[in-house]
């Protein structure tokens, strides 16, 4: 991924990571965070259709993209980074903060601890990433009976609003608004794209992607 | 019974050449978990045990072995037991350490002995990776030694294959984002179960965990045709995917990075070895542990760390290292750690004239600088040749040149002098060095010649900066 953060922020609208390859594909970047075993991984592998049987538990990061189209002349190639819960240093930081367009907040509705987290979370999102990066809160296992449900979803909504995010329930175990989630926090970032002329063509890159 | 517990405990070290005689001799039944200690591991916080758990669930779901409720079992008390014994959190990548141990036998040896040989074994080859440090200036913890081998990854891609490093430095893909569970788990999180034993076996016979680091590099470098080819967007995806699928292929690997480790400066293991492997100086509170050697290998540890400078703290260590590069930062201190090793011949009243007469001639920095280097046993010279400002002119500019050829980019050079040697030959090495690299057919700076490439700070570092370092540098040229 070409990292342009500087020379594009002046013209375009997120300080973000943009590489063009192919006519007019971009290749955006957006991370997973959350705490530990809230469902990352698998909401990750659900998106980028990778077969996942129970995944293992990540170490360090993990990768996925798929390409989704956003009108005739575009598409978008979402890059997903999916990091294991705890964050051991600052390169660390670096590396997967640096470039994002987007950040997926992952708690789980039957942990009342993860939801807790997420303003430290959050804060470090904020310290690590551009400011004007897409964020959306997800609230995963929604396939928990009422019972086990400890944080309810208007407690979701409520931090979700607070803070100027989206607001989804999904199951990634079930496969439920994963879909929707993605895409809603893919498209959010894509509008901003250039539509009519492809600005920063490849020209170092080479092609793979024609 | 005992014995006999004794008698393979002796053999750890051997344990997966045995283990193939054991599986042909030993047959017992899967055993419960028979040992007392593993019995009562399960005391730590409730959290922790709930982390722990969750993480067994997800580890080494490919094999058989770990579909049974037992073998989990042994699996949580194994790492729970780890961590109080070595006062430590729990962290992921302890679960995927452990977990082979028990595939080490056909009906699996779920008991105290698979303990003691993950435990002997993550102490000798991964000895201090779990360890934190306070962060500085933040509240959080570091993972010290973690990062170490981090940075210190990226310091060998540069020096051993430049132009994969330009091209990583290109993507955007530094280690971390790929190499943390090569260093967290030894290979074990993402390697399939005959080939990651066979890599351990092959690791245990080797004896010396340096060469993990070496490892690293190898299997990087012999993925090198594909990762040349992966345009920068695919990057993070495509070198975290790598696998060392066989047998075969850790063969080839494991004989690289041999190789890679002969032809690395001496000096970059010292540094390695003090970063990574030293005891550590916080942790540990249970302390002794039998597997807990002192590297094997002959390597010259030289005994016990002799003096002050060399009880030197990782964390400082580190510092240094995160700062700018191993080698082109603190030469300072890195020579006071590694040259007060092996051939510390200065005696301490040597070193305390030699430092104080050194103030004493401020004005004539060659002075200072000699007699400064004559305080510790040897004296090296390191030389970083990046360009100086890598992200000045984009991507392209700094990084790969046109035809691929691997330039003197990125291209650290180490030069150790044997402290009989003077003061000309040590500037004729310098001068040497550079032109090696000028006529490398890098665009090093725009003059190639020695005059020219010394002066800025940050190419040279000698032991001793003094203050009028141009005018010495040019001294040094025409020496």
């Amino acid at each position: 991924m070409v990292r342009v953060v500087d020379q594009m922020s002046a013209s375009c609208m997120a300080g973000c990571s943009y590489s063009s390859s192919g006519d007019r594909v971009y290749t955006l970047k957006f991370v997973l965070v959350g705490s530990r075993g809230v469902g990352k991984t698998r909401l990750a592998s659900l998106f980028h259709r990778k077969k996942s049987g129970c995944p293992s538990a990540a170490v360090g990061m993990q990768f996925g993209t798929r390409t989704l189209r956003y009108s005739d002349s575009l598409s978008v190639r979402a890059q997903i980074w999916d990091t294991a819960g705890t964050f051991a240093f600052k390169s660390v930081k670096d590396a997967f903060f640096g470039g994002t367009v987007g950040v997926m907040l992952v708690y789980d509705i039957s942990k009342r601890s993860t939801f807790d987290d997420l303003a430290r979370w959050l804060s470090l999102v904020r310290e690590n990433s551009h400011k004007s990066v897409a964020l959306i809160l997800v609230g995963n296992k929604s396939d928990m009976s009422t019972t086990q449900r400890e944080v309810s979803m208007v407690e979701g909504m409520r931090f979700a609003r607070k803070h100027g995010m989206d607001f989804v329930e999904t199951s990634a175990l079930r496969g439920l608004h994963v879909e929707e989630a993605c895409r809603q926090l893919i498209m959010s970032v894509a509008r901003y794209l250039p539509q009519d002329k492809c600005v920063w063509s490849k020209k170092k890159v080479r092609s793979s992607h024609d | 019974m005992k014995a006999n517990e004794r008698r393979r405990k002796g053999k750890i070290d051997q344990l997966l050449d045995d283990c193939e005689v054991r599986n042909r001799l030993v047959s017992r039944g899967a055993c419960g978990i028979k040992d007392r200690k593993l019995a009562e591991a399960l005391v730590g916080s409730r959290e922790e045990q709930q982390a722990i758990l969750q993480d067994v669930t997800r580890t080494r779901t490919d094999s058989p072995v770990f579909g049974d409720e037992k073998a989990r079992q042994w699996l949580q008390r194994s790492v729970s037991l780890y961590c109080r014994e070595r006062g430590l959190r729990y962290s992921q990548g302890l679960t995927h350490l452990a977990a082979p141990w028990a595939l080490i036998t056909d009906p699996p040896c779920l008991d105290g002995f698979s303990y003691r040989c993950f435990r002997s074994f993550v102490d000798r080859f991964a000895p201090n990776i779990f360890s934190t440090a306070q962060e500085e200036a933040g509240g959080g913890t570091t993972l010290v030694v973690l990062e170490a081998h981090l940075v210190l990854l990226e310091q060998l891609l540069r020096f051993h294959d430049p132009a994969l490093a330009a091209h990583m430095d290109k993507c955007f893909v530094s280690p971390a984002a790929y190499a943390t569970p090569w260093f967290v788990t030894l290979f074990a999180s993402q390697t399939p179960a005959p080939a990651l034993l066979h890599l351990w076996r092959l690791m245990l016979e080797y004896g010396d965990p340096v060469l993990h680091q070496f490892l690293s590099l190898a299997w990087l470098v012999s993925n090198r045709l594909v990762l040349m080819e992966t345009p920068p967007d695919d990057m993070p995806a495509t070198v975290s995917g790598l696998r060392l699928r066989s047998a075969g292929v850790v063969d080839d690997v494991f004989r690289a990075a041999v190789a890679l480790r002969e032809s690395t400066p001496r000096l970059f293991c010292d540094v390695l070895r003090r970063a990574c492997f030293a005891e550590d100086q916080e942790g540990d509170g249970g302390g002794s542990c039998e597997g807990r050697g002192a590297p094997a290998g002959g390597e010259q540890q030289s005994g016990p760390p002799a003096g002050g400078p060399a009880a030197e703290p990782r964390v400082s260590l580190l510092q240094g290292l995160r700062a700018e590069g191993v080698l082109s930062v603190d030469a300072d201190q890195v020579a006071e750690i590694l040259l007060a090793g092996p051939s510390s011949t200065a005696a301490p009243g040597t070193t305390t004239t030699t430092a104080a007469a050194a103030p004493t001639s401020p004005a004539t920095g060659d002075d200072g600088w000699r007699s400064g280097s004559g305080r510790i046993g040897g004296r090296f010279v390191l030389v970083d040749c990046r360009p100086p400002a890598p992200g000045g002119e984009g991507p392209a500019g700094g990084g790969m040149r046109a035809g691929g050829e691997a330039a003197g980019d990125g291209r650290v050079m180490w030069r150790r002098i044997r402290p009989a040697e003077s003061f000309g030959r040590e500037a004729a090495a310098v001068a040497e060095v550079l032109r090696e690299v000028g006529a490398g057919g890098d665009a090093l700076h725009a003059a190639a010649t020695a005059e020219a490439a010394l002066p800025p700070s940050r190419q040279l570092r000698l032991r001793r900066q003094p203050p009028s370092s141009g005018s010495r540098a040019r001294r040094l040229a025409r020496a």
